[in-house]
């Protein structure tokens, strides 16, 4: 009886009840939480409307060309992609989730670290090493050419989409399910070796149901990150909808087809978000309190060792050694290395504070939209949740122009200004910041709340001194996903970003797009560096 | 000041969860001291009660004091917080973050004499030398300890204490329960005790509720309560109950134990009588009518199931070891039964 | 961040500004306020001094050391939004009236179409427009071009000769080349191709001739550099590309197995190409855009497109690389390479095609 997901707090009634202007019948969530929520979804609201606005002016060509066979087939390849992605990457990030937090595997934390960065690698460069790499004429073809290698199979097309994908995008999987893993109940693996299970089974039918809604969030990241991709798809030719996007504003500056286009990207991330919900399954409370918190018994992997060591270490060598290779040869070639490292220290500033900037703008937005989805029935919250996922699933571009548009036409004082900036950022990246929240929110027990309720403090009190402190680390993971996404995105920061303003991500782009490989090599460098640090900090200072 | 005759009063409060109604226009009152256990099967509302009087829920109906002020009522919201009523829950909600003291302290922060009273209530709970450790690194009695000495630590008027023992193993129980009610009875607070376990209400509380399906069908000291309950639904569930069909003719029930005098009852007609297991007392006699069919032993008592020859079945205890199964036996009523109205399905045993 | 910062590779800088001389349009226009700025890098800005807003789809990579110039030449202060060009003319468009741009430079002349069919561009005074040849300029007038590049066919040294190569690129289409050829379909160089070989050939020709190359199963890439890239890595055999980039690989990656093929005789394989400017409606600092304008088709920026950026002068009297085949040698078929209505049909083709 009175289950958890049952509760309602009061809060609102705290100052109307003695005005005596309203009866308690009305009870609902703090106005303050609905304001911010409102605020945030109406904002992520806009590119839709831009979209919708524009879509209005496409006409019957719209339609002749969303009819044509062609467009079942680039449907196909998108749902494809998105969903080989979204598979691949659950497959490799669950088990390195698994060894990072619960097996005795030496140098977890360094392995954590590394396995991280490789998020910050843009897909456009990705692209680029991947063909540098891996191509028919790539650098491993030439490291097997004494063999009589002439040529290796085709990397273009579907299979080199989906590696570079899977590759630059598994560690949205890995932080959620580690952060799930850390916070698990130990005692319900205990039971199930009590009742005569080996650790094998237990693993699959206790430890991984109980990760389905960790899967489901990290998956939905992946999902429509691949689904709102155009640097790997184009790089490596697969056509996808966004790239069917993209070549509308390209070739015939075509905005409302393009808009039209990218309404159907709408649906699909809808279709999307109805299948996270689905297989999310009843979110349940994972127990926070007491025995789950305690200090993990780690697994020991005896003979499993050396495979472990290899998983990880052929995990990290194809996403950060060889793109760092790749990178490093593109030096290596290079007659006249005109690289200008004067300018990189601004860059980077420049990319580190806008990136941090915008992660913690998104910790800061994305905590009490999660808490009023978490403690409040989900009918009157899903349209919230519903809304910070739409964003996601649109490409940059999109979005960018849509707040050009807005922002141009409606709120001149700030456009082109570092606000209007970083609330772009936000609009395409909360979700990341979000997902986080939300499943530690999950792992804080309603009582905790309520038993500081009832010793006298106020909600807010009760929010600063017992949720917040509890959901910190998941927050900063969420924050780091949008500080090492912001700072490798490219087409908010040309377009929104104040004149004059460039990072390393617009710099790096700038080189690569005209063939200056081995001048973006540096940049590239201190990109992946400045990631790595404050990933590393915020791994280090667990406990 | 003036002297409460009540230090908690609930008039009309009802709580509906969309189609269930969880509490059913429940008025109850509890002395200033007193311990009041409120007993029900799970699922009976006595959770949302508890809840609804520690501010968690807001009641669609009625009206709740605390001491001398009314804390729930028309255009009448007092928040949670500022209720002064402890609250012990069944998880514990010890804040993982927080060593035992500061859990302690939680509720007392700022106060002048802070650390003297958590001292004062870890010394209540004989947990003065676990102050910094972390709440994962105590045992459940433990847990349960530091949540009392939290809700404690503020004096509040009243104890809420949601099923605390639930998650204790059974050896620990009894100790935890009893040193519980000594803690609790030093502190001279109000306590509304939650529970589905009839004999931890019966023994603990100076008074028990029972509640059934969102409404309280009997309020009454333990032993009344045991002796008289108000229906079969109290009847059974406080305490085991044998029901045996009875004729009553010139205001005497008829039934396969034998012929009692009944009051108030109607003169004719059929009734159900109500035989407590302790109140039969069996003789073995090679030619009884009744035989034993199952037989439980534990230790100080057993059970044994006995097969009348009208073919019900009753549930006798007996001091010792149990009777074989199989035995003839001769039942022999000890004490009066109590009268209930024919229920449509009688019960069996 | 001050927002007028703008990062200059010092390198590139320096060479530009030995190799150019303070003459032509530019210097002539100049507005006499001195320059108190003895270096590159950070600059302050004088007050007073116009200021002008230059959004650039061209790569800040290949202009921006001669943007810079026009900063110190002229004392405009001189902020520069760089971006992709269709995304640029995209930004531009949805600004509307409030654009805070004064000029466009663009890569291709279909942006300048599109600003110019939405009416976002100023007419330019005909002193600018004449200083280039007639089918390098909007018929309108309201946008010119600046530099010019060459459709060629670059190929791979190690696995083509010369004498494989065919008189035309529509004999690309024969079966030898099957999955040797490297295109990129939705570029828009391609595209205006495209539209040139539908003005001369007719609608079916070209219908056939993208048909056939289909056949023969050719590499898709997203745009000319990894075409190029790919053909020196010997991926493919031969790529339909711009012509500067092989230069631009040469000079990075040294002496590369790969060359450019100009089809001899004003094939339709060498069409010319246009990189331009226009005046954005409206802009406040009308004179001060024109003077940009005036400047990048100043000789020493033309000089500056021959020898950094290997693309082809358009103002008479500036030679062009002495790799490259005169400009006046390369016939361009009769069309507007900016008339959207053509470039609109190009794209039907091609998604009737299943190319995009």
């Amino acid at each position: 009886m009175a289950t958890s997901s049952k509760t309602t707090f009061p809060f609102s009634l705290s100052e109307t009840f003695r005005g005596g202007r309203r009866t308690y019948w009305s009870a609902g969530p703090p106005l303050l939480l609905v304001v911010v929520s409102s605020v945030v979804a109406i904002s992520i609201l806009l590119p839709l409307a831009y979209l919708l606005l524009r879509a209005a002016g496409a006409g019957d060509e719209l339609w002749r060309l969303l009819l044509r066979p062609r467009s079942a087939v680039i449907l196909f390849n998108s749902v494809a992609l998105a969903s080989a992605v979204t598979f691949s990457t659950i497959a490799i990030a669950v088990p390195l989730a698994w060894l990072v937090v619960r097996s005795d595997l030496p140098l977890r934390r360094l392995w954590t670290g590394l396995l991280i960065v490789p998020l910050a690698v843009p897909s456009y460069v990705g692209g680029f090493v991947l063909i540098g790499a891996l191509g028919p004429r790539g650098m491993l073809q030439r490291l097997l050419e004494p063999l009589g290698v002439e040529r290796l199979p085709e990397i273009y097309g579907f299979p080199g989409a989906w590696l570079a994908l899977t590759l630059f995008t598994y560690p949205y999987v890995f932080l959620v399910v580690r952060a799930a893993l850390q916070g698990m109940d130990r005692t319900l693996e205990e039971a199930s070796r009590s009742l005569g299970q080996s650790g094998w089974t237990t693993f699959w039918r206790v430890t991984l149901p109980q990760l389905r809604p960790a899967m489901a969030a990290g998956g939905l990241l992946v999902a429509l990150y691949t689904l709102s991709d155009f640097g790997a798809v184009s790089l490596l030719q697969f056509d996808t909808f966004t790239r069917v996007i993209y070549v509308h504003y390209q070739g015939s500056f075509d905005r409302h087809l393009a808009a039209g286009l990218a309404l159907v990207l709408v649906c699909m991330t809808l279709l999307i978000l109805v299948l996270e919900h689905w297989s999310r399954g009843r979110a349940h409370y994972h127990s926070g309190t007491g025995k789950g918190a305690r200090s993990p018994r780690r697994v020991s992997l005896g003979r499993w060792r050396l495979p472990a060591f290899l998983l990880c270490a052929s995990i990290v060598l194809f996403a950060l050694v060889m793109p760092a290779l790749t990178v490093s040869y593109w030096l290596l070639r290079s007659v006249a290395l005109t690289a200008n490292f004067s300018a990189l220290p601004g860059l980077a500033w420049n990319s580190l504070w806008v990136s941090a900037a915008a992660g913690i703008a998104a910790v800061v937005l994305a905590v009490p939209v999660a808490y009023l989805t978490v403690r409040f029935p989900r009918r009157l919250t899903k349209p919230f949740e519903y809304a910070i996922y739409l964003g996601y699933g649109l490409p940059g571009i999109v979005i960018a122009l849509s707040l050009v548009f807005f922002g141009a036409n409606v709120a001149p004082f700030i456009y082109q200004t570092f606000f209007l900036l970083i609330a772009a950022y936000l609009i395409r990246f909360l979700p990341q910041a979000y997902g986080n929240a939300r499943t530690s929110l999950l792992q804080v027990q309603p009582s905790l709340e309520e038993a500081s309720r009832s010793l006298g403090r106020s909600w807010h009190g009760t929010l600063r001194t017992i949720t917040l402190p509890l959901v910190r680390g998941g927050a900063t993971a969420g924050g780091i996903l949008v500080f090492v996404t912001t700072l490798k995105e490219l087409p908010i920061t040309l377009l929104l970003g104040p004149i004059g303003f460039k990072t390393l991500a617009t710099e790096v782009w700038s080189l690569t797009a005209e063939g200056f490989f081995a001048d973006a090599a540096p940049v590239i460098f201190v990109l992946l560096s400045v990631s790595l640090l404050p990933t590393l900090l915020f791994v280090g200072k667990e406990p | 000041m003036s002297i409460n005759l009540f230090a908690i009063r609930c008039k009309n409060v009802t709580k509906r969860f969309g189609s269930v109604m969880a509490v059913d226009h429940v008025d109850l009152t509890v002395a200033p001291g007193e311990f009041l256990s409120l007993l029900g099967p799970s699922g009976c509302g006595k959770t949302t009660f508890l809840r609804l009087i520690a501010g968690f829920e807001v009641p669609d109906t009625g009206t709740i004091e605390i001491g001398d002020i009314r804390v729930v009522g028309p255009k009448r919201w007092i928040l949670p917080e500022r209720r002064r009523v402890g609250m012990v829950f069944q998880d514990y909600a010890l804040f993982p973050h927080m060593t035992v003291a500061k859990n302690v302290a939680y509720g007392v922060r700022k106060w002048p004499d802070q650390r003297e009273r958590v001292g004062n209530a870890l010394r209540l709970v004989g947990l003065d030398s676990f102050r910094e450790r972390m709440p994962h690194e105590l045992s459940g009695g433990q847990q349960q300890r530091v949540a009392l000495a939290r809700a404690l630590a503020p004096e509040p008027d009243v104890i809420l204490l949601d099923e605390p023992f639930s998650n204790l193993d059974v050896a620990l129980r009894a100790r935890i329960r009893a040193e519980t009610r000594e803690i609790l009875d030093r502190a001279g607070a109000t306590v509304i005790f939650v529970t589905h376990d009839q004999e931890e209400a019966l023994s603990l509380a100076d008074r028990v509720a029972v509640m059934w399906d969102g409404r309280i069908v009997q309020v009454g000291e333990p032993e009344e309560l045991y002796c008289n309950p108000a229906s079969r639904e109290v009847a059974e569930f406080v305490g085991s109950a044998n029901f045996l069909s009875a004729m009553v003719t010139d205001g005497h029930a008829e039934c396969a134990l034998g012929r009692f005098a009944v009051n108030g009852a109607a003169k004719h007609g059929d009734l159900d009588l109500m035989f407590r297991p302790e109140d039969i007392a069996l003789t073995i006699a090679p030619d009884g009518a009744s035989r034993v069919v199952a037989a439980t032993f534990y230790g100080h008592d057993s059970t044994v199931t006995i097969r009348l020859e009208t073919g019900e079945h009753i549930q006798v205890r007996l001091l010792g070891a149990p009777l074989a199964p199989g035995t003839r036996v001769h039942c022999q009523v000890t004490a009066e039964p109590r009268t209930f109205s024919r229920s449509p399905q009688p019960a069996s045993l | 961040m001050e927002p007028s910062y703008v990062y200059v590779n010092r390198r590139t800088l320096l060479k530009a500004t030995l190799s150019l001389l303070p003459v032509g349009l530019g210097a002539a226009c100049a507005t006499g306020v001195s320059d108190p700025r003895g270096v590159a890098g950070k600059a302050t800005v004088t007050l007073g001094s116009p200021s002008l807003t230059v959004y650039s789809g061209r790569n800040e990579q290949l202009v921006g050391p001669l943007l810079e110039q026009f900063w110190q030449d002229t004392g405009i202060t001189i902020q520069v939004k760089y971006g992709g060009t269709a995304e640029i003319a995209a930004t531009i468009l949805e600004e509307g009236e409030n654009s805070p741009a004064d000029v466009f430079y663009g890569q291709d002349a279909g942006a300048l179409g599109a600003l110019q069919l939405e009416n976002r561009l100023a007419a330019l005074p005909d002193a600018i427009l004449n200083a280039v040849e007639l089918r390098f300029r909007s018929p309108q007038g309201q946008w010119v071009g600046t530099s010019g590049r060459a459709r060629v066919v670059v190929y791979n040294t190690e696995s083509v000769t010369p004498a494989d190569l065919p008189p035309s690129i529509l004999d690309f289409t024969a079966p030898t080349w099957k999955g040797r050829i490297g295109w990129a379909p939705t570029n828009g160089s391609f595209q205006a191709f495209v539209t040139a070989m539908r003005v001369t050939l007719g609608e079916d020709p070209t219908r056939a001739w993208l048909e056939g190359i289909k056949a023969n199963e050719p590499k898709v890439y997203p745009k000319n550099t990894p075409t190029v890239q790919a053909a020196v890595d010997g991926e493919i055999a031969v790529g339909f590309v711009n012509h500067y980039y092989l230069f631009r690989i040469r000079a990075e990656q040294g002496n590369v197995p790969a060359e450019n093929y100009f089809p001899p005789n004003g094939d339709l394989g060498s069409l010319i190409n246009v990189a331009g400017a226009g005046v954005i409606a409206g802009s406040e600092n009308q004179a001060a855009a024109e003077q940009f304008i005036a400047y990048l088709l100043s000789q020493h920026a033309q000089e500056y497109f021959a020898t950094e950026t290997y693309e082809y002068p358009l103002v008479s009297g500036v030679a062009a690389h002495p790799d490259l085949p005169a400009l006046s040698d390369i016939q361009t078929p009769d069309i507007d390479l900016s008339d959207l209505a053509d470039l609109r049909g190009t794209l039907e083709l091609l998604q009737e095609v299943e190319l995009i």
